[in-house]
Order: C-alpha cells, then structure tokens, then sequence
C-alpha cells in the first residue's frame, strides 16, 4: 500500500466531514444542537449536484448548495429559536425532511455523472515535491478552504470579540441579553452559516469526490461530524485532528478491502468514530476534565427571554 | 416589526389541543402537497395514491397494522424514558440487537424444538439484549453523567455495523446468493400470520400498551419515574434513588425496543438482515412525541405513521417518488409541534421594538 496516496485519500475523505463538523460546532457553540446535520448534507450534496448539472459550473454549485443549506437551516433556526419547539425532536426531524426531500429532488438525476469531473484547481509545479507534493498540493481548491475555515474559526473562536460573544452565546445567553446583543438574531446567524457549510460537505460528496448523487449518499457522515465536534470537545483544531482520523480510517478500509489484505474488518474500523466518541464522552466526564472540556452550557435549551 | 412569544396562563382544553393537531398536520399536507406540484405530479392523485396504499384495502390496511407494531414498541419505550425526561434516541440500535440475540438464539436451538419453548426463549432474548444495549448508555448515565442523547446516537450506528458484519461476514446465509441475510431462525420460533396477513405482533403491541398504560396510573414506579423526571429535587428528598430511575427507565425503554426487533424477526423477516427495519426506532422517536408520550395515542399515532410508511411503497407503482412519504413524516411533526407549542403561547407582533 502506497503510503503517499493513502495520505492523499485521508485528506479527501476528511474534507466532507471536516466541512460538517465545522458548521456543527459554529451552531453548537451559538447552543443550538442540531440534529439535522444528515439531512442537510444530503440537502447540499443534492442541491449542489443538480446545480452543477443544471449550470455547468462547479463554483455555482457548490455556493448553490451552501445557500440551500443556509435556506434549510434557516428553517430549523425557525423552529427552535422562534418557537421554542424542542431542538433532539425537531433536529430530527429536520434530518428525515433532509433525506426525503433530497431523494425526491435527486430523483431524476440518479446515474447521471457531471460532465465536468470535479477537481477545481490544476496541478501546481509544487505537486512534484517527493511526499508532501501528493499528500498537499495535489488535492483541490476545496481541501484548501475547508482546512483554511478550520484557521479562521479557530482565530475567530478565541482571538476575536464576535468571536468571545459566541463564546457567551452558548454558554449564558442571558449575560448577553443583559448587554443588549440580540441573542435570537445571532443565533439564527450561526445556525444558518453552520447550516451553509455543513451543506457544502455534502456538496464536496456529490460535485467533486464523486461526481454522481446517489440516494442517502452521505451515508452516516453527518451522525460522524456530529461525533467529532464532541470527541473535540468543542474545539476547531481538535475537530481537524478528528476529521484526518476518520479520514485515514475511511481511506485505509477501502484500500484494504480493494486489495484484500484488511488485518480488521471493515465493520470495525467504522465503528470506530462512534466508539472514540462514548470512550471521549466518559473521559471528558471526569470532574477535572468536566470543567476545561464540557459542552456549552447552554446547549440545547431555548433562550426564553421571559424566564431570564 | 417582531414576533413574541408570551406565555398563556390557562392551560389549553382539549378540544382546542385537537383543534391545533389537526391544523398542523393540513398545513402539513398542503405543504407537502406544493412540494409534490414543484414537482410536476398532482398532489392530490399522489395523497389518494398514498392512502390508497395504507389504508386502501384490506390487505394495505393488515400491512401498515404490522408495520406500526415495530413501530409502537419503541414508541412505547421511549415514552417510558421520557417519563424520567431520559432521551432515548437509540431504538433503532436496541432493535437491532434484540434481533441479533433473537437470532443468535433462534440459530442455536435444535430444529425440534417445539413452538411453546423456541418462541418465548427469541422473544425473550431479544428483550434482554434491547434492556443491555440501553444499559450500555444507562451505566455510563449514572457512572460518569454521559449524555444519554449523544451515547444512544452512537450505539445505535456501532450495533448497525455490527449486524451488518455478521450478515456479510460469520453469518452470512450461503444459500442467499450474497445477498446480506443470515440463514433463517428454527420455523417453530417463526410466528405464522394470525388472521388474514394480520400477525401475532399487534397482540404484543395491545399488551405492551396496557402494561405501559398500568405502569402510568397504578404502580409505584411509575409514580417515581414521573417525580424523578418533573421534580428531581422533590424526588431526592423523597428517597427515590435517580440511579435506580435511570437504569430501569432505559432498561425497560431498552427491553421494549428488543422485543420490537425480536417480534419483527420472528414475524417478518424470519432471518437477520440490515433490511429488517427502515428506521422504525427513528419513526418512533416522531410517534412518541406525537403521541404525547401516552400510550393509547402512541397506538393511533404509529398506526398513521405506519399507513405513510406503507402507503409511500405503493406510490412507486404510480410513478411517484415514494419519498413524498418521508417528507410528509417529517412536515407533520414539525407543523403539529409547532401547532402545539403556539397553543402554550400567545403570539403578538410588537411593532418597531428594538430586542
């Protein structure tokens, strides 16, 4: 097994998830639980294939599919801000309307392929560098962005003052009302930009991994994002070093099976995100730990300005 | 110009709670019905077509009563957790371990093992399995304080790689020409059909109902799930122990779940296979909710969620995409939460406030 490309194929698996997960934590941080994150990838992975078709053009596709998914998500902002209605059922929800509508939309395009296969940027002279040239600089325009949001939260999250009021936002709201900052109209922020680019992991699926839509083709990535924004506990750099992991897992277990030489099944391997998760939720629930690594305080409680 | 929410003081009669279902679920249908026109299909040939198919003829009807018993089991159970404000959204991992036990058992007994011993021990292994598999969050629940939502989330995918291992892998039926099945369990732990295509399962549905509907109204536990879950400081000062609630709330929320795989298998399938359930335990996360968590409404609520489900295979017939069923699932949920929630609150538009 080539260990350069096996590199290179992690980085490609990670950069869906990574997408996701970075829009779950934005949403989450803001205290807002949304359990839609299946259905809305597969909002973006339809959205994005179909305006890729429809229009030719893969940037249009990918910015159709986020703004479907910031349409989407704005939805469920509705629902749980507005009115209050429970986050796990309503998120649930949101996840089977994601499925059902994407089936019905994709429908017609089931088989069809992108005339146009995805990788956006060309090789650079840089891919010839032995190593990092395959793993790095051979990958497309995307990986780059997606990594590239990881930095920017990350700076975003903990040097800036938005980013400390989002911060505030999911761990007292209140506290912010108090300051006068909206805290419904912030909320709705979040949730839809989270909404935006957890679509644009979808998108990635069907426009440049594998230019054709399949029904349900997310196939449990959303549920894994969801998984690594906890094993991160809530932090951008951690939610990276989650998605390379499950990247090389989801690599390694289709070049194995490919050439036959898996020392584990594949079944465990994929067991593995979840797994890491229970094991990270019972290490983070010792006391010590609690305090540095627990969820935003407010997360998946309404904001209620009456009950302040 | 912006929308408030405040609070009514008097609670809301029932008919009005009514009155509110039933508007949710027409906006959910008129909804659903612009999306199925986008679409180029006539909405109302496609909702005649989906009723046609669940509740059309005998036959659509006998199949969607089979299919709200997987149904209304987990329904039931998660109903049960709620009672203790437990989320449980792990049914659809607990079914399919109940089905993993329930075959495993079913594999191993000897061929001549009469009905009345063969069928209690699968059915039974399923509900043991389904009572473990909770218990996988429950302990770590009551141990460490792990999130119940987040643990039953991901136990449902580890034990949905684990079926799909064994029916592709140590399992694998050679006789099923690669398709991921198991071989069939013993016939004599298969229920055969009951009446018509009607089977045994909506006995056990009625059953599970009433101890669901007993345990409410006429036992101590019940009374103790409902303090733990709606005064937990009364209930710690009244001795009631919040380990004891939580392990035996998901347990049995667990249990029931196990039984619901393990009835689909010994009435439905008759062998493991990843097509055993279509996410039943995630419909009946919907149908608990639905059904304000009380268990005769559950019974209505799975049935009409059944009839969607069932009615949804039989559009494809008519050329419509069966996926209008899903969303029409999802859109009736979130318009009668919606409509029940605004039911609690007045809403008023306040003009020109700032926050």
């Amino acid at each position: 097994m080539n260990i350069e490309l096996l590199f290179a194929a992690a980085i490609v698996s990670a950069t869906p998830i990574l997408f996701a997960a970075l829009g779950q934590l934005l949403t989450e941080r803001a205290g807002v639980l949304n359990l839609g994150i299946e259905g809305t990838m597969l909002v973006g992975a339809v959205c994005g294939f179909v305006m890729t078709f429809a229009l030719g053009s893969t940037a249009i596709g990918l910015v159709g599919a986020a703004l479907c998914g910031a349409f989407f998500s704005a939805a469920f902002a509705f629902c749980v801000v507005t009115l209050r209605l429970d986050q796990v059922v309503t998120g649930l929800a949101f996840s089977i309307l994601g499925s059902g509508l994407s089936a019905f939309v994709g429908q017609s395009y089931v088989g069809k392929a992108l005339p146009t296969r995805g990788p956006i940027g060309e090789a650079s002279p840089l891919a010839d560098i032995p190593g990092l040239g395959v793993i790095v600089f051979s990958q497309d325009t995307m990986v780059f962005l997606a990594f590239a949001i990881a930095g920017f939260i990350a700076f975003y999250l903990h040097k800036t003052r938005p980013g400390l009021i989002l911060r505030t936002l999911g761990e007292s709201p209140e506290t912010l009302d108090s300051l006068g900052i909206t805290v419904v109209g912030l909320r709705y922020a979040y949730i839809i930009a989270g909404g935006a680019l957890i679509a644009l992991g979808g998108a990635y699926l069907s426009v440049i991994n594998t230019p054709t839509w399949v029904e349900n083709m997310t196939a449990g990535r959303g549920w894994i994002a969801l998984a690594i924004v906890i094993f991160a506990s809530w932090r951008p750099g951690w939610v990276v070093f989650g998605a390379l992991l499950f990247g090389l897992v989801d690599a390694y277990r289709f070049r194995a099976q490919a050439s036959g030489q898996a020392f584990i099944d594949p079944h465990f391997l994929n067991m593995l995100p979840y797994a890491t998760t229970l094991i990270v939720l019972i290490v983070m629930s010792r006391p010590g730990l609690r305090a540095r690594l627990r969820a935003p305080a407010a997360l998946g409680i309404a904001y209620d300005r009456e009950k302040r | 110009m912006r929308l408030r929410l405040e609070p009514r003081l008097e609670s809301a009669k029932p008919l009005e709670v009514a009155l509110r279902v039933a508007a949710g679920a027409l906006l959910a249908l008129v909804v659903g019905g612009f999306v199925i026109a986008l679409s180029g299909h006539d909405p109302l040939t496609s909702y005649a077509a989906l009723i046609r198919g669940g509740f059309g003829s005998r036959a659509a009807f006998e199949g969607t009563l089979n299919k709200a018993v997987p149904i209304g089991l987990c329904a039931l159970g998660i109903a049960i957790a709620a009672r203790a404000r437990l989320v449980n959204i792990g049914a659809e991992g607990q079914l399919f371990f109940g089905a993993f036990a329930a075959t495993a058992v079913g594999l191993a007994l000897p061929e001549t093992t009469p009905s009345v011993i063969a069928l209690p021990c699968v059915i039974g292994a399923g509900i043991l399995a389904g009572a473990f598999w909770a218990a996988l969050a429950a302990i770590p629940k009551v141990v460490f304080g792990v999130n119940e939502i987040l643990s039953t989330l991901m136990l449902n995918y580890i034990c949905l790689l684990w079926v799909g291992y064994l029916v592709r892998g140590p399992w694998a039926d050679p006789l099923a020409y690669s398709f991921p099945y198991s071989p069939p369990i013993l016939d004599n732990a298969q229920m055969g059909p009951l009446f018509g295509s009607l089977n045994g399962g909506l006995l056990i549905l009625a059953a599970a109902a009433l101890c669901v509907w007993i345990i409410d109204y006429g036992t101590r536990w019940g009374y103790e799930l409902r303090v733990s879950g709606d005064a937990p400081q009364a209930a710690r000062y009244g001795g009631i122990s919040a380990t004891a609630v939580t392990l035996s709330a998901l347990g049995v929320s667990g249990a029931l779940a196990g039984l619901a795989g393990a009835v689909e298998l010994s009435t439905t399938t008759g062998r493991l296979q990843l097509g055993l359930s279509p996410g039943y335990g995630f419909m009946a996360i919907l149908v608990a909710w639905l059904g304000g968590g009380r268990a005769l409404p559950i019974i209505v609520v799975s049935i009409l969620y059944a009839g969607l489900l069932n009615g949804g295979f039989s559009l494809q017939v008519s050329r419509i995409p069966s996926s209008i069923s899903t969303i029409l699932q999802a859109l009736i949920l979130i318009m009668v939460l919606a409509g029940v929630t605004l039911g609690r609150y007045r809403i008023r538009l306040v003009r020109g406030a700032t926050a």
